[in-house]
């Protein structure tokens, strides 16, 4: 698109500043002193140590059994888990940009919850509910259901935890589109459902987008929750996170990090991602 | 097609957007909403449109009665203040969404929209730029665009909130006088929301004046600005010069002028006068005995008028007069003359609380 009407977007920084030289260099270094010490180097290493005896064994510790089960479990919980709270996250955006209820905003808070609530403390709460002796267990053990140390368990906790991402990443950009649009789709005759299709997804859609990256990036890494409920069992309730962390108690650290660096890779395509659609979201002045 | 309006009322909270409205808005005609901001008119335009529902009291279209009918039932074109277009369609498919997003039965066929389409961009006078997208587009081809999107279902009715408000002074100018020839081919029922007094004596044929939730004067242009009913639309409509007059005798004083009470049987001791700047009239001699002694204070001039500012000799309260140029040359008025103001076209309101 030309670049009509970005004139005022972009305005050049150029004169307000009056930090002295100095002061803007120490502020720049410290700023790239951390990024590097925490961020760079770890990154670096985690890919060297993976591929300190050569590719064959890393492809072997990728490739192994265990680490394949772990992988497909780990892709099946966010194939389950970010639909799921894609759904969610619109739905939740939508009802608290486009109306007004009481308890709004005890809403809001609610869907901040799994931000303010430790992971651990989250597995936990989910082992009191549906563990042996839990809340639940009459109900489940009748039905012959197993949740914890079991594949639901691990799904229910990844929900919890990255249940806001969407819902967070989408009603700031719903509330900056307010509903001048939507109420022009329905004064030309559009039902409440094409409104949606046709107007309300297409202006969020690089916010929806941008939110389904953080959270599936977030099912995927997850560790705390998933760790008290999975009762890690090899082969089969291990997630990639888990199966790192197993073997490098172990003292299988070429392995490790050769599964490690999956999570790692993961990190930096999302990092890329999120680059682009922000950047495509500024150009074409959409959410 | 002609929409009354009975007994409207809304609430936001504690705050009164409109308390019991009647109206009614003649077919095929062109009808104005004018008031300050807060005066109820936005809100009664959405009600209109089936995009706000009253808390009590009635809309019809013709006869039927629509007050419980959606937006979509209601077939209105809405055109909104900021356009509000969908940015990620081109012009063309912004046109045809109405068309589009109809149950597949009544659906025109992709030739019928295309013609349909075509036609619009014509009457709007945006040939040719059916495929730029909205940011690619001035204020006044986005509202043309706002307003052939609205016009594409044929509307019963079309609905504008503040149409030229975001436009600068010449766009408007020529929107105005566009819009007026556009309802001139098309004779649709519209009604437009503005706060541009201007605006609204020019384009419309009926003046809807609101104020504090309720209709202060409804009549032609000219029936408003001529004979305003009410303190509010006397002021709201233009410049003014304010009069406080006593009561004596069964006439009114405003210092050595005399006037006739307009009730012989005037209870009330104090009154206030209104009168426009071009209806006071100046002389040098006092011919009648409806003048007050003035001085002049400054002369301005600009395009076909000469703005006197004067001050009254006794209360040295400020008086705007505007007269035509070539009065301004007969009267040769000078700075600091000593002249008479002829107040007989005043108009009179008792004084109880102003409404400002």
């Amino acid at each position: 698109m030309p670049q009509m009407g970005t004139k005022t977007k972009k305005q050049p920084l150029v004169g307000v500043h009056t930090e002295s030289a100095w002061i803007r260099f120490i502020l720049t270094g410290t700023a790239l002193l951390f990024v590097g010490f925490f961020l760079i180097i770890p990154l670096i290493t985690v890919f060297t140590e993976a591929l300190k005896n050569g590719l064959e064994v890393y492809f072997a510790s990728v490739t192994e059994p265990d680490a394949q089960s772990a992988i497909r479990l780990t892709l099946l919980t966010a194939a389950i888990v970010v639909p799921l709270n894609f759904i969610f996250g619109i739905a939740a955006a939508w009802c608290i940009t486009k109306f007004q209820f009481p308890g709004k905003t005890w809403l809001i808070t609610l869907i901040d919850l799994p931000f303010s609530v430790s992971p651990v403390i989250a597995g936990l709460s989910f082992v009191l509910l549906f563990g042996a002796q839990g809340l639940l267990a009459p109900v489940l053990d009748s039905l012959g259901l197993k949740i914890i140390f079991a594949v639901p368990g691990i799904i229910l906790a990844t929900l919890f935890v990255t249940f806001p991402f969407v819902a967070r990443e989408l009603i700031p950009v719903m509330q900056a589109k307010g509903s001048e649009q939507e109420e022009a789709a329905l004064s030309l005759g559009a039902s409440g459902w094409k409104t949606f299709l046709f107007v309300t997804l297409p202006n969020v859609k690089w916010g929806i987008l941008y939110g389904v990256i953080l959270c599936n990036a977030r099912a995927m890494g997850e560790f705390g929750a998933v760790s008290v409920v999975s009762g890690h069992i090899r082969g089969m309730t291990n997630t990639i996170p888990l199966h790192v962390e197993i073997l490098y108690n172990e003292y299988q650290f070429t392995a490790a990090f050769a599964v490690a660096s999956l999570l790692a890779m993961l990190a930096i395509v999302t990092l890329i991602v999120k680059g682009v659609l922000e950047w495509k979201g500024v150009v074409d002045g959409k959410g | 097609m002609d929409i009354n309006v009975k007994q409207i009322s809304k609430n936001y909270g504690s705050f009164q957007a409109l308390k019991e409205v009647n109206l009614t808005i003649p077919s095929g005609k062109i009808t104005a909403l004018l008031g300050p901001s807060g005066s109820g008119k936005t809100t009664l335009l959405r009600m209109i449109a089936g995009l706000e529902m009253p808390d009590s009291g009635s809309i019809y279209f013709g006869d039927h009665d629509y007050t419980t009918k959606t937006v979509r039932e209601r077939n209105v074109g809405f055109v909104f203040q900021h356009y509000a277009l969908f940015h990620h369609m081109n012009v063309f498919e912004n046109i045809a969404f109405g068309l589009k997003v109809r149950p597949r039965k009544d659906r025109p066929s992709k030739q019928d929209v295309q013609r349909k389409v075509n036609e619009l961009l014509h009457l709007v006078q945006l040939n040719g730029l059916d495929r730029r997208y909205p940011a690619q587009l001035s204020g006044g081809q986005r509202q043309r665009v706002a307003l052939a999107r609205a016009l594409a279902v044929e509307p019963n009715v079309l609905l504008l909130d503040e149409p030229f408000g975001a436009l600068d002074a010449k766009v408007r100018q020529e929107l105005r006088r566009w819009l007026r020839q556009l309802h001139e081919q098309l004779h649709v029922t519209t009604v437009f929301v503005t706060h541009d007094q201007e605006e609204a004596l020019e384009v419309a044929d009926q003046v809807v004046i609101l104020n504090n939730g309720q209709i202060e004067q409804v009549g032609t242009p000219d029936e408003v600005y001529q004979h305003p009913k009410t303190k509010f639309v006397y002021q709201f409509l233009g410049r003014v010069n304010v009069f406080h007059a006593e009561v004596n005798d069964g006439r009114l004083h405003i210092g050595e002028a005399l006037f006739a009470a307009p009730d012989e049987n005037i209870q009330t001791k104090k009154m206030i006068g209104y009168i426009r700047p071009h209806e006071v009239r100046i002389t040098r001699h006092n011919d009648n005995q409806k003048s007050i002694q003035v001085k002049v204070r400054r002369i301005q001039s600009y395009g076909p008028i000469v703005r006197l500012e004067l001050e009254r000799l006794k209360t040295n309260d400020l008086i705007e007069v505007d007269l035509s140029v070539e009065q301004a040359n007969q009267l040769n008025v000078k700075n600091d003359e000593i002249l008479y103001a002829d107040l007989e076209k005043i108009k009179f309101f008792s004084d109880s609380p102003s409404v400002e």
